[in-house]
């Protein structure tokens, strides 16, 4: 029986490079998924803000902006909710789209670099809500996701999403860095054969 | 493997090998109750439950996924089932002691554990040749899986892919598998089952080749798959091929066993015997059927000029049953239990000395004396026995 035939294509399928991209597609699926996954926090933290963020929210606001020698009027906090959705539901987008991104891309299409870059900026949204924390400031009472007083909470949930994110930057970027070097073998193995030709 | 190749094909590798219709009938019929000898069944007859040599699905269902309930399953499924090719293998990676330990496990033909089984089998009657037959044959069609429940080692990627035949010789094509227990495979449509992705490392769903179906078992399967503990290498697994080298070694085997070869070594396959034959078996291995028995069947009946009777699971309860307590071990089913209890015995007992416990912890009752499950005192029994007549014999 033919078993000869299937060990060649065996060996044409395990090649080193041939590995190391499953492995990074198996990588950009997984991390896809946990993505959404986090979108889809962002979107229970905006559910979560509009049930209850006028009943504790507002007096802190109104507490915060007296005491600083602003003006209140209750109307202020129905703008900031807005604001606050709308940048919630930029954050779900972005992660939604990302996460898509990646799953296609480990299924085998190709995606163009933007979903890395928004990635990486999202790594940095991460940074600066940690910092937020480290730092202990009154202002991040309420930071931009309107949590408030959950530091270890938002930690360690910001902290997750950082390394997912970092973890598909770096298997995006792996991949597109094999798929170079495959296009530059290509391009020198057939540059050779035309060589070949012509000597002949 | 199914009741085609244990039962029939068996049959026909027997009668290959010079047994005669009655012997390989009844060494076909031993290959084929590995697959029936079930706790349920034993426990229908009042046999010893430690002999049982598989699990249903129901009493899977209700197994314990405990460290004492994994190491009965893996008693069972690895000395029957999933024979470990090499007990002393090494991953590539750096990895845990847990994982290793079910690594090991992992089933392959041509392992030390097979010259063991066939080895143990040698002068034990009928009964102990189907049984080692049944696991030599498994070892080709299991191969890659363990039999311990593992998500790590036995699960598989998304992207598996059969070879399916067409007029340009052939394409290879994705399969979507279908959980869905009560359906049927149907290979002329690409429709599969397999056990549902649960990410429970020790679940049952997780135990031998259940998340590749059926596949396994079919001897026209050709795909192509990347295995949990491969670390992303695809496998081809070429069915057609293993199951031809397995039913050349079952030949070469059953005749080690008949005493017409001196010794049994791995690798060595019995290429001349079925010369004549090659074509008609091969082309059963590559027809695409749920079930080659009938095909088996006819070639058997071809072979030996007998007809081959259907498998039939009662058919010696009732010899077993009735015997008295200290006649059943001369019974059919009785000689059937001890070469089970034998086999179990020797597989879980190399698999500790290895220092592996995945299987639990292996007594050696002379050394150490009648310590441990009781149903395994037959052996000490049964040995005396032999030894008295080996001294009457001298």
């Amino acid at each position: 029986m033919e078993a000869k035939d299937r060990s060649v294509e065996l060996e044409d399928r395990n090649r080193p490079e041939e590995i190391q991209e499953r492995k990074y597609r198996d990588i950009l699926r997984v991390v896809g998924t946990g993505t959404i996954i986090f979108g889809v926090w962002t979107l229970f933290k905006a559910g979560s803000l509009v049930m209850i963020g006028k009943d504790q929210y507002m007096p802190i606001m109104k507490s915060y902006m007296i005491d600083s020698g602003a003006a209140w009027k209750e109307w202020y906090f129905y703008v900031f909710l807005v604001m606050l959705l709308v940048v919630l539901s930029f954050e779900f987008l972005f992660k939604a789209f990302v996460g898509w991104a990646a799953i296609s891309e480990g299924k085998g299409k190709k995606r163009t670099f933007l979903y890395i870059a928004i990635a990486i900026i999202l790594i940095w949204g991460s940074v600066g809500t940690i910092a937020g924390i480290i730092v202990g400031d009154a202002a991040t009472e309420i930071d931009y996701t309107g949590v408030v007083r959950a530091p270890w909470e938002t930690s360690i949930i910001e902290i997750t999403s950082m390394i997912l994110m970092a973890e598909l930057v770096y298997a995006g970027v792996k991949l597109r860095q094999l798929r170079r070097k495959e296009k530059k073998a290509l391009k020198a193995g057939s540059a050779k054969k035309a060589e070949v030709e012509n000597a002949n | 493997m199914q009741i085609d190749f244990h039962y029939y094909a068996t049959y026909c590798a027997a009668i290959i090998a010079g047994y005669s219709h009655e012997d390989s009938r009844d060494i076909a019929y031993s290959a084929q109750f590995v697959d029936c000898c079930s706790r349920s069944f034993l426990s229908g007859i009042d046999a010893p439950a430690h002999a049982a040599t598989t699990q249903l699905q129901l009493e899977l269902m209700e197994a314990r996924t405990d460290i004492i309930g994994l190491q009965d399953i893996t008693r069972i499924w690895a000395s029957f089932h999933f024979l470990p090719g090499d007990l002393y293998a090494d991953p590539d990676r750096k990895c845990s002691r847990v994982y290793k330990s079910k690594y090991r496990l992992i089933c392959q033909p041509n392992g030390q554990l097979l010259v063991d089984t066939v080895e143990l089998a040698k002068g034990k009657g009928v009964q102990a040749i189907g049984l080692a037959m049944h696991v030599l044959a498994d070892t080709w069609a299991h191969r890659n899986f363990a039999g311990t429940p593992s998500l790590v080692i036995n699960n598989m990627g998304k992207d598996l892919s059969e070879l399916v035949p067409c007029d340009e010789g052939g394409s290879w094509k994705p399969i979507k598998f279908n959980h869905n227990p009560g359906d049927v495979d149907d290979p002329s449509i690409g429709k599969y089952t397999s056990s549902i992705y649960v990410g429970s490392e020790n679940s049952i769903m997780n135990l031998g080749h259940g998340r590749a179906g059926h596949l396994p078992d079919y001897s026209w399967a050709r795909y192509r798959y990347m295995p949990a503990w491969g670390d992303y290498r695809e496998i081809i697994k070429d069915n057609p091929t293993d199951y031809m080298n397995a039913f050349y070694q079952l030949i070469y085997a059953l005749k080690y066993l008949k005493g017409d070869i001196s010794s049994f070594e791995t690798g060595h396959y019995d290429y001349d015997a079925i010369a004549e034959y090659k074509d008609e078996i091969e082309g059963m291995f590559l027809k695409r059927q749920i079930d080659s028995s009938s095909d088996w069947k006819s070639f058997g009946e071809k072979l030996s000029g007998h007809e081959i009777e259907d498998f039939d699971t009662n058919e010696y309860q009732k010899e077993y049953i009735s015997a008295d307590e200290a006649d059943k071990d001369d019974t059919f089913l009785g000689k059937f239990i001890l070469a089970a209890l034998r086999q179990k015995s020797m597989v879980t007992n190399r698999i500790f000395n290895s220092g592996n416990l995945v299987a639990g912890i292996s007594v050696d009752f002379r050394s150490k004396g009648l310590k441990g499950i009781k149903a395994f005192f037959k052996l000490v029994t049964d040995s005396e026995k032999d030894t008295e007549k080996e001294a009457r014999d001298d």
